[in-house]
């Protein structure tokens, strides 16, 4: 079972926390996108081996998105920070 | 000795307590044993053969091994609530009293009239129920129930386990698995170094393979260790625990099994299941001993030889009074000197080597029987064994040598390493030439495998590598094993037509392997699906290398690339009970109460689960039946008034200077321009432009609203809002409390709705124009803040009123003493899912994620010109496109007629089958008001098809309903009543 590093709870584990999918997606203008990329955006989802960014969100704790590196081969996880920060 | 242990020795027994004798039931009988035996152990003592049956051929089955690797000795432990079936009888320790049965026999192991399923063994080859009863494929069914009857293990328990269960956490700086040499030794030294260190072992007593045997060195420096272990304080020992399971970033899963004495105290947990977080796995669980291929080798008696020399030192028993002892290592020499010092007659040793050297020697000189170069080719005895086959494979030709009477055959094909724990934490395995085994080629993680478990079968490099790992230096280079001098136990002539076993527990041979092979299979997994090699409850511990090497050898393949099958947790097997620890009944699930519902329960709510609430499907005082009770329910709010319990719905409270640009982009519809004090009824999607949940919203300050969202999507919505928030829109200044627990709240529907209201709030405005519908009220009730909203769900007039938490229980005892008065009844969610199919409002079963606003009749929500969730979508083309099924009313000829579960919907019921379905219904009730059955469906095309006649059909129940489809809205198109 993983254990989440949250940056504001501390390392907690997996059962806490929500998955919320590849945190590198990013939503198209809907008033600007062909369909073709709006479909894309909802559908289509690389499958990397190795290096990913995902989403969680610390469900049971701080409710805070989180968007964790995590190698999807060794499951070891690299940085951990709040989607808020750097976008606010 | 008593006379009914005839197996018991004066030599070793170094676990048991010979000063005290009990007794335990073996399938009705008595039998004794000392305190410290295992089932097995005094099985064996007490003379005991036949222990179990096979499988799928019920053959006669006797103790194998000593310990988790046991194929045969599956017993029953304890009756009725305290039935526990496939126990490994060479684990469990006997407790005085305790009553066990054999398995998988009838009427008991030692008869068993399926027995003679063996007699047409060649009848039954791998697969040979998948080839045979597949065909008419309509009768596999009922086949499969008598397959099962005369296949299987022990009989599941059919009462409610009695046992205690407990879960445990620990964290650690060392995880040991194995209280052997390497274990020990890597308990010492961590713990020396002054880490944290949980040790685990699976036995009763710390030692493992040295309890085996006797050595004076050894013994001391084992004594020695015990006792500087247990000086530390940081050293935490756990005997009769297993380290089952390694996960993700080393998290490790522990069964440990509660040994009494002396009887169970009150409360105390049988099984404890642990979940322990640690820095560092080492792994020193030691070898498995692999058995010897030859004919019959599954007969009573036949015993791997490691395991027959740890009954003598650990229990003093004695497997064999004149046994044979075979195998292509030294220690079989040192067995056979056990067997002699423990008064045995040893028949025979039989080595495979050719020329074994000293040892044999020097055994011979002292006047027992050697063969060197042979084999055992078959065992005689059907209940035991009663002699053994020996052939000398030598020379060119091998030929018989001798039919050697004897009570037992123990053999041994030498050790290979258990993979399992390293195997789980996705470490990589390497063939080792010398060993004939996979060994560790890495340490996953850091998590280090060493001694027997590394493939070191030696003591002093066990001991050195549990230094070595306990103080986290790197281990010494696995040594280069002897040269090969051992005889792939798999890879022996074939000299007699009986069937050699593989797999013990699921009756797989050589041949099945072959068999699979020259039927194209070629991959490991499919192979032990096939045949269900290794699928049984020691997990082809013993099986699986012989397997792989026998499929390896049948295909031509390198063994290496034939690969292992994927080891999954758990190593053992766990008891469910354990598993689920104190998480059952209440505790497994969780009821969720509102302030209410201690009223509801005094006044005879026959209750359902919603989300994890519990809420009153209907008031048996209503009525004796669900369907009798819900229609008077219905009746009442339509003609006079009821009330209702709406807690459970979810409550979002949404606050923040941009808090209406906000809620746009979450609603289809917009809710930045609703005045102060008025709500709106929302439509919330995914993105993909499926309704996602539905509710209604009020603007209750200037910069706050307070929304409402369905009983089962009430976390989900929250977790879509903050999604929506924190990744979508972040520069948003938004802040979101999900206050579903903070509020009670009531809904009070039906023309004498308003009367009850004015009661409860005597000399408040509450006409239509100082609370019009879609309005609010904002007073004071017990001195707590009270908000009347007026929604509707029924259709009918209706408040929706809103109190703390902590004052709903008053606020529903004072509105229900009013509503007597009134006629006011208390109603159910059956009723209240009536009332609302009468009008066509959705729920989940039409909201069923896929279905858009536009399919159910709700098009005109979305607002298209500006940005929400899952509004882009909606103009993609398959939205549009026909075909797509949309939200119809129906109704019946039979105007009371009941519809069946999962209807479809046809547009005959006649002629060719299958017919095509149009749609499906997705609720349906008895319209108390219109006196007859009606029902909501999703069906292609709908709207053009209103007026048509259509069939309600369940081709599973063979059940039919002629009926037509009509507008969903079945009454009060106009919205009257709900103005009134």
């Amino acid at each position: 079972m993983l254990l989440i590093p949250c940056p504001h709870c501390g390392p907690r584990p997996e059962t806490e926390f929500v998955y919320g999918g590849d945190a590198r997606v990013k939503r198209p203008d809907p008033e600007n996108s062909t369909d073709e990329q709006w479909t894309s955006y909802i559908y289509a989802r690389d499958n990397p081996k190795g290096q990913h960014q995902e989403l969680w969100l610390h469900n049971a704790g701080c409710h805070l998105w989180l968007i964790v590196e995590r190698d999807t081969v060794s499951h070891a996880i690299g940085s951990v920070r709040a989607v808020r920060e750097g976008q606010q | 000795m008593t006379t009914s242990q005839p197996n018991r020795t004066t030599l070793g027994g170094r676990l048991i307590d010979r000063t005290q004798i009990k007794n335990f039931q073996f399938d009705g009988r008595s039998i004794p044993f000392h305190p410290g035996d295992s089932i097995a152990s005094a099985l064996l003592a007490s003379g005991r053969s036949v222990v179990g049956r096979s499988f799928k051929l019920h053959r006669p089955r006797g103790v194998y091994a000593l310990g988790a690797d046991e194929p045969n000795a599956l017993v029953t432990t304890g009756s009725g609530p305290t039935l526990t079936p496939n126990q490994r009888a060479t684990i469990i320790p006997v407790e005085a009293g305790m009553r066990v049965a054999g398995q998988n026999a009838w009427p008991n192991v030692q008869v068993d009239l399926f027995g003679l399923l063996d007699r047409v063994r060649p009848l039954l080859p791998a697969g040979f129920y998948y080839k045979t009863f597949m065909w008419p494929p309509s009768q596999w069914l009922r086949y499969e129930r008598q397959i099962r009857k005369m296949a299987g293990l022990g009989p599941p328990p059919t009462e409610a386990d009695s046992a205690k269960y407990a879960h445990r956490n620990a964290h650690a700086d060392v995880l040991i698995a194995g209280g052997g040499p390497a274990g020990l030794s890597a308990a010492l030294a961590a713990g020396e170094a002054g880490q944290d260190v949980i040790l685990a072992a699976s036995g009763q007593a710390l030692g493992g393979g040295l309890l085996n045997q006797y050595h004076q060195a050894q013994d001391a420096w084992l004594a020695e260790t015990i006792t500087k272990l247990k000086a530390l304080p940081n050293v935490r020992i756990m005997t009769m625990t297993t380290v089952v399971g390694a996960y993700e970033h080393n998290l490790f899963t522990l069964s440990e099994r509660v040994v009494m004495r002396d009887g169970r105290m009150e409360g105390q947990p049988e099984e404890r299941f642990w979940q322990v977080r640690s820095q560092r796995l080492i792994i020193a669980t030691g070898g498995i001993e692999r058995p010897l291929l030859f004919g019959d080798n599954d007969r009573p008696g036949v015993m791997l030889a490691g395991a027959a020399s740890g009954y003598i030192w650990r229990f003093g028993v004695l497997a064999g009074r004149s046994p044979i002892i075979a195998g292509a290592d030294d220690r079989i020499y040192k067995i056979a000197r056990d067997f002699i010092d423990a008064g045995a007659n040893v028949r025979a040793v039989i080595d495979l080597r050719d020329d074994p050297g000293a040892m044999a020697d020097l055994l011979a000189a002292d006047g027992v029987r050697v063969e060197r170069g042979a084999m055992i080719v078959r065992a005689h005895g059907r209940h035991k064994v009663r002699a053994a086959e020996v052939w000398r494979i030598s020379e060119a030709k091998p030929r018989l040598l001798e039919l050697i009477s004897a009570d037992a055959i123990l053999t041994t094909g030498g050790f290979g390493p258990a993979l399992q724990l390293h195997a789980q934490a996705r470490g990589k395995l390497s063939w080792d030439s010398g060993l004939r085994a996979f060994v560790p080629a890495d340490n996953p993680d850091g998590n280090v495998s060493i001694g027997g478990a590394r493939g070191s079968f030696n003591f002093e490099l066990a001991i050195s590598e549990g230094a070595n790992a306990g103080r986290d230096e790197p281990l010494p280079t696995l040594c280069s094993q002897q040269a090969p001098s051992v005889h792939a136990p798999w890879d022996l002539p074939r000299l007699s037509k009986r069937p050699r076993f593989v797999d013990f527990q699921n009756d797989v041979a050589d041949k099945d392997i072959e068999l699979a092979a020259r039927e194209g299979y070629r991959s490991i997994e499919h192979v032990k699906r096939y045949t269900t090699l290794g699928m049984g409850t020691d997990q082809g511990r013993a099986a699986g290398p012989m397997g792989l090497a026998l499929l390896a050898a049948a295909i031509g393949q390198e063994i290496t690339k034939t690969g292992v099958t994927t080891f999954r947790p758990p190593t053992t097997p766990v008891t469910f009970g354990a598993v689920a620890g104190a998480t059952k009944g209440e505790l497994g699930h969780a009821i969720r109460r509102t302030a209410a519902d201690g009223w509801h329960a005094a006044q005879g709510a026959s209750f359902i689960d919603a989300g994890l609430w519990r809420r009153p499907r209907f008031y048996k005082a209503n009525g004796a039946t669900v369907g009798e009770a819900y229609r008077a329910e219905a009746k009442a709010v339509r003609e006079k008034g009821g009330m209702i319990d709406v807690s459970t719905l979810g409550k979002i409270d949404v606050q923040g200077p941009d808090a209406g640009i906000f809620l746009d982009k979450l609603y289809t519809n917009r809710i930045s321009n609703l005045r102060l004090g008025r709500g709106r009824y929302g439509l919330m999607l995914r993105e993909d432009g499926r309704i996602f949940d539905d509710g209604v919203v009020f603007r209750t300050g200037e910069d706050r609203f307070h929304l409402s969202c369905t009983t089962g999507g009430a976390s989900a919505v929250y977790q879509h809002i903050e999604y929506a928030l924190q990744v979508l829109w972040p520069s948003l200044e938004v802040y979101v409390t999900p206050v579903t627990e903070e509020w009670f709240a009531v809904a009070v529907s039906g023309p004498r709705a308003r009367d009850l209201l004015t009661a409860l709030l005597p000399g408040l405005d509450v006409t239509n124009s100082a609370l019009p519908l879609m309005g609010m009220l904002e007073t004071t009730l017990f001195d707590q803040r009270l908000l009347v909203m007026r929604i509707s769900y029924s259709g009918e007039l209706s408040y929706e009123i809103n109190i703390s938490a902590d004052w709903g229980a008053a606020l529903w005892r004072r509105l229900s003493e009013l509503a007597s008065d009134l006629e006011i009844i208390a109603y159910g969610t059956e009723a209240m899912g009536a009332l609302r199919i009468e009008k066509g409002h959705i729920t989940h079963a039409e909201a069923d994620g896929r279905t858009t606003p536009d399919d159910v009749g709700l098009g005109s929500l979305v607002d298209k010109k500006k940005d929400a969730i899952g509004v882009r979508s909606l103009s993609l083309p398959v939205f549009s496109e026909a075909g797509r099924k949309q939200l119809v009313g129906l109704v019946v000829d039979d105007g009371a007629a009941t519809l069946p579960i999962g209807a479809q919907i046809t547009v005959d019921d006649q002629g060719a089958t299958p017919r095509p379905s149009l749609g499906h219904v997705t609720s349906w009730a008895y319209s108390s008001e219109l006196q007859r059955t009606i029902a909501l469906a999703l069906i292609k095309d709908g709207k053009r098809l209103i007026g048509e006649r259509i069939f309600i059909v369940s081709p599973v129940m063979g059940e039919s309903v002629a009926g037509k489809v009509v507008d969903p809205v079945f009454i009060d198109k106009e919205g009257s009543r709900l103005r009134a």
